[in-house]
């Protein structure tokens, strides 16, 4: 393979100079420094607080050479134009099977002018450039891809390099019949590794196992597997009651969300139903079940009733035990069931949170149906955030909606394999679908027909 | 197993005015960012620069935006931009400075007579209204106020008569104003000083009136001169901004006769209709209560938590028109609960309105721990100032005689330090059983050790005791407690005591979270006095200003 250094368009790979002393310096490593923090006086050293990730700066020692002087001095002004924001940086030694690509934020090329080389339309400069830290592939390539119709996990194996990889995650439905009026997509995501064997996050209603008040499994189309789970709760017990526990394992340590799909059927003053709730409690194996401090408390008001809604269960630290997750319905005076079985859930998902999580859940601004939208990530350009795009168009024009800020979380992005003292493949769960009112989280399916593919483009510290 | 998490990085969103506007990501071209948080009040300020041309259209930081700062799925911060301030270097800039959504409890004003028992606040009748009264009407009952005699509980208004003649109607008339706030409801007990029996010629009446002439009027019944208890009349309608209660007779006494008639707790309501707590004559309403009401008065602020108090305050009035804060901040002195206003707490919300929390204080839960090791610029000061070994406590008994009984408790650190410390504590109309459990609360409070103060740098994860290891992003003044477990002096180094251990435990007073340097930095204030006494002592002044 052939040396080479291009820079947007302009290939310059016959203009480096390569000599021992002429200081080509194309992934300087020094764009990181690692910061530490705390107080000497009381230990040795100091703890190890973030890496200071600056721009990577390089340095292409040129010859450049035209026709003429004049063509030379047009030459270098035509680089100087080039060097703008956004470009992409290609670099291959000349022993190297593949490139490495980089974002260019900015450059200056530095000519030295030397009289006799001037006189022969010479000159060696020296072409700095100040690009983003990682280099990568320069492509994004298809990881996993999956035609689903509940929450799903993906498995992103076999990821390069040695910093997460920018993920590109892509919903598509599979029709526009699937859009209500005024419907809007929604997309929960997150990422774990390193994952242990049998790790699983997604319970369907059957799988939520009863933690002491007697359920039921309705079939219903529309639903996770079609069925959902049902409980004859008391809407005026001030009491706690057990509706179900979700095991968690020692093996799967760290922060979850639980989302949830449910809706219920609970009557009565605004009062009493704000003080009905769900609460979620952690467990462990041997612990007393009687005694675990709360963690989050959803209450009833907030879920419109009568409709299956997103329902956010609270945030779960696993301390690396084995125990249960449980969840219990309070109900208040003053309530009331409108419903034999008021409260009703048709899956739970523990969306892992610690590495990379994402929720959207507003994605449209406009009325406009759209039959897919994704998630970009540094596209040849910076950062361009979140786009809505309509795949097959109608009235034949493109929906493209910039909803960065409405993205509750972090861009995707995947850990590669063979990360300092883990191996395999991260997982990506993810959950999608539609809700019918676009202002709130209701009349959500369990079983929207739909395809996820997550791709990735591989970064690198030094060079690929 | 090992795994080497990313380090979390803030996101910062700024939203077109609105909430239903453009959104922008603008984390990608900030400098410098900040956020702070404070208790009370929550999210404080956001502070971040923008290197642009002044001149281009900067829609990301125009002023009314709501911003929030993100950390994966959280928001840790959410707020107005309020302020922008351009200036010049090396390079045009703008300067953002953004508010926490508390600020909309600042924006309006806010009145409302929860219940006033102030007997100061009422007065004589109008001059204009004693001209349409005529000659008939003679203003014979002399208005007084204040504690009662003759064995009637309570303050209450008073009208003394001593004349009466058979070619008049002896009067006694006094108004209140509410300061503009509709009046809903007046409660009184009716009680008869000075005479023996019932009689059918006075005529006594509460009214409330939306003007100081009575032009019309919702009316109590006749209570003529019997005792009578929890007697009350409600507004028909709004626009009723003046009570009167009033005593007449017309009946055919003549001569020097005294007379006496008391409008014993007389209160009166706004028209809000909050349930009462307690028993009448001394109800009253919790703090939670109140601050759900003012706070419901709010746009874009909503109730998120609301911690149910059981203290029954009885006074509770804002006649001048004040923000919103001020009158939480006001009620709040009586029960020193937290309380601030946040973004939302869970990544499904997505409303843009501020998110309202009064909470219990946790001083036994230890929500956040960290070593000292982990910490920068640690600077703690305790003092013996705040730490007595005695306390005088001064009552006054019922002969009214002042007595002083005096409480003592052993402190070591005092006693190490060789100083004898007394606090002088007056509690004014009371008993010796009741001054020496006071006095008993007092040294509860103050007689353990000295409280500590100060502030650290930390940008290291610490320890949360529901959510595990977390970056210092996550700190917030938010009524946390912050322990540090190895910063005992080494002669409590092995105490054995299984109770939560105050001394290394700090309520956490401001955070304020700093990302201009390398990796960011929380900077935390801690406070370890204690306002209970405070909180006591309102309590005192507020029940002594309802007994006269």
């Amino acid at each position: 393979m052939a040396l080479t250094l291009k820079v947007g368009n302009r290939d310059l790979s016959e203009s480096l100079r390569v000599a021992h002393d002429d200081g080509l310096d194309p992934a300087n490593p020094t764009y990181t420094e690692p910061e530490f923090s705390g107080s000497p006086a009381f230990a040795d050293g100091q703890a190890f607080a973030g890496d200071a990730v600056n721009n990577r700066q390089g340095a292409f020692p040129l010859l450049l050479q035209a026709s003429t002087v004049d063509a030379l001095y047009q030459l270098i002004r035509e680089i100087n134009l080039e060097l703008v924001s956004g470009v992409v940086v290609e670099y291959r030694s000349g022993s190297a099977s593949q490139s490495t690509f980089f974002v260019l934020e900015r450059g200056r090329l530095e000519p030295k002018y030397e009289h006799w080389l001037d006189n022969s339309a010479k000159t060696r400069a020296t072409l700095n450039l100040w690009m983003r830290p990682y280099g990568n592939t320069g492509t994004s390539r298809l990881l996993a891809s999956a035609a689903i119709t509940a929450p799903t996990l993906l498995t992103a194996t076999g990821v390069q390099g040695d910093v997460d990889a920018e993920g590109t995650l892509r919903v598509q439905f599979a029709s526009s019949a699937q859009f209500k009026s005024n419907g809007a997509p929604f997309v929960i995501y997150g990422t774990k590794y390193p994952v242990a064997s049998g790790w699983s996050p997604i319970y369907t209603a059957s799988q939520l196992a009863s933690a002491g008040f007697t359920a039921t499994t309705v079939g219903a189309s529309g639903r996770m597997a079609s069925v959902y789970r049902a409980w004859n709760v008391s809407p005026t017990s001030t009491l706690p009651e057990w509706l179900y526990r979700i095991p968690i394992r020692r093996q799967d340590p760290g922060r979850y969300r639980a989302i949830g799909l449910m809706r219920h059927f609970i009557g009565g003053g605004t009062i009493s139903r704000q003080q009905s709730h769900l609460s979620v409690y952690l467990v462990e194996e041997t612990a007393n079940v009687e005694l675990p401090p709360v963690l989050h408390t959803a209450p009833v008001s907030e879920i419109l009733a009568s409709s299956w809604n997103l329902v956010d269960l609270g945030e779960i630290t696993n301390p690396r035990v084995n125990g249960y997750v449980y969840v219990a319905y309070t109900g208040a005076s003053g309530a009331s069931a409108l419903a034999t079985y008021p409260v009703q859930f048709d899956g739970v998902a523990l969306v892992p949170i610690d590495r990379n999580a994402g929720i959207m859940i507003n994605s449209l601004r406009s009325t406009k149906k759209a039959d897919a939208w994704k998630f970009e990530l540094s596209a040849p350009s910076k950062m361009v955030g979140v786009r809505a795009a309509s795949i097959t168009a109608e009235a034949a024009s493109q929906i493209i909606d910039d909803v960065a800020d409405q993205l509750r979380g972090d861009y995707p992005a995947i850990a590669p394999v063979g990360s300092p003292g883990a191996s395999g493949a991260a997982q990506m769960l993810v959950w999608a679908g539609i809700k019918s009112v676009a202002s709130d989280l209701s009349n959500v399916r369990g079983n929207e027909p739909l395809t996820v593919d997550l791709s990735v483009r591989e970064r690198f510290t030094y060079l690929r | 197993m090992f795994s080497y998490l990313p380090q979390p990085r803030p996101r910062v969103i700024s939203i077109a005015s609105g909430g239903t506007g453009q959104g922008w990501d603008i984390t990608d071209e900030i400098d410098d960012l900040s956020w702070s948080s404070v208790n009370p009040g929550g999210d404080e300020r956001c502070n971040f620069t923008l290197k642009r041309s002044w001149f281009s259209d900067n829609p990301e930081v125009e002023r009314g935006n709501l911003l929030r700062v993100q950390v994966g799925v959280d928001v840790v911060w959410q707020g107005r931009v309020e302020e922008t301030d351009r200036s010049g270097g090396d390079t045009e800039q703008i300067a953002v400075t953004a508010y926490g959504l508390g600020a909309r409890l600042k924006d309006g004003s806010f009145q409302e007579i929860f219940m006033d028992r102030d007997l100061s606040a009422w007065g004589e009748p109008s001059t204009q209204r004693r001209i349409s009264l005529g000659s008939s009407i003679r203003f014979e009952g002399a208005l007084s106020t204040g504690a009662q005699d003759s064995g009637a509980a309570g303050p209450g208004l008073v009208f003394t008569y001593n004349t009466f003649d058979s070619s008049t109607t002896e009067r006694g008339e006094a108004w209140y104003y509410g300061g503009g706030v509709d009046i809903g409801e007046v409660r009184t007990d009716v009680t008869r000083l000075v005479g023996e029996a019932d009689d059918v010629n006075w005529v006594t009446l509460i009214r409330i009136s939306p003007d100081d002439l009575r032009t019309t009027s919702d009316d109590s019944a006749d209570l003529n001169y019997g005792n009578s208890t929890n007697n009350s009349v409600s507004a028909s309608t709004t626009g009723r901004k003046y009570v009167m209660v009033s005593a007449d007779y017309a009946g055919p006494s003549t001569g020097t006769v005294k007379r006496e008639l008391a409008f014993v707790y007389l209160r009166v309501l706004g028209n809000h209709d909050i349930t009462p707590q307690g028993s009448q004559p001394e109800e009253g309403f919790t703090l939670d209560q109140m601050v759900r009401y003012i706070v419901e008065d709010v746009p874009g602020v909503q109730i998120r938590r609301l911690d149910e108090q059981t203290y029954v305050i009885q006074q509770a009035a804002f006649k001048d028109p004040v923000p919103h804060e001020s009158a939480i901040d006001e009620l709040n002195k009586l029960e020193g609960c937290d309380w601030g206003t946040w973004g939302p707490d869970s990544p499904l919300d997505l409303s843009t309105n501020g998110q309202f929390d009064l909470k219990d204080r946790e001083p036994d839960v230890q929500h956040w721990t960290a070593n000292r090791a982990d910490c920068s610029d640690l600077a703690l000061h305790s003092e013996t100032a705040t730490l007595y070994g005695a306390v005088d406590v001064t009552y006054e008994d019922g002969a009214g005689v002042r007595r002083t009984v005096r409480r003592e408790v052993n402190v070591p650190d005092l006693d190490s330090a060789g100083l004898t410390r007394v606090y002088q504590l007056d509690i004014g109309k009371s008993t010796k059983a009741v001054a020496e459990a006071r006095g008993d609360v007092f040294l509860a409070i103050w007689g353990q050790f000295a409280p500590a103060r100060g502030s650290f740098s930390i940008s290291v994860p610490l320890t949360h005791y529901l959510r595990g290891d977390l970056s210092p992003l996550y700190l917030r003044a938010d009524g946390s407690n912050l322990r540090i477990p190895d910063i005992l002096p080494s002669t409590s180094a092995f105490a054995l005591d299984d109770t939560p251990d105050r001394r290394t435990t700090f309520p956490i007073k401001r955070v304020e979270i700093d990302c201009a340097g390398e990796v960011p930095q929380a900077r935390v204030e801690v406070d370890q006095a204690n306002d209970t006494l405070s909180i006591l002592q309102a309590r005192e002044d507020l029940e002594s200003a309802l007994v006269g």
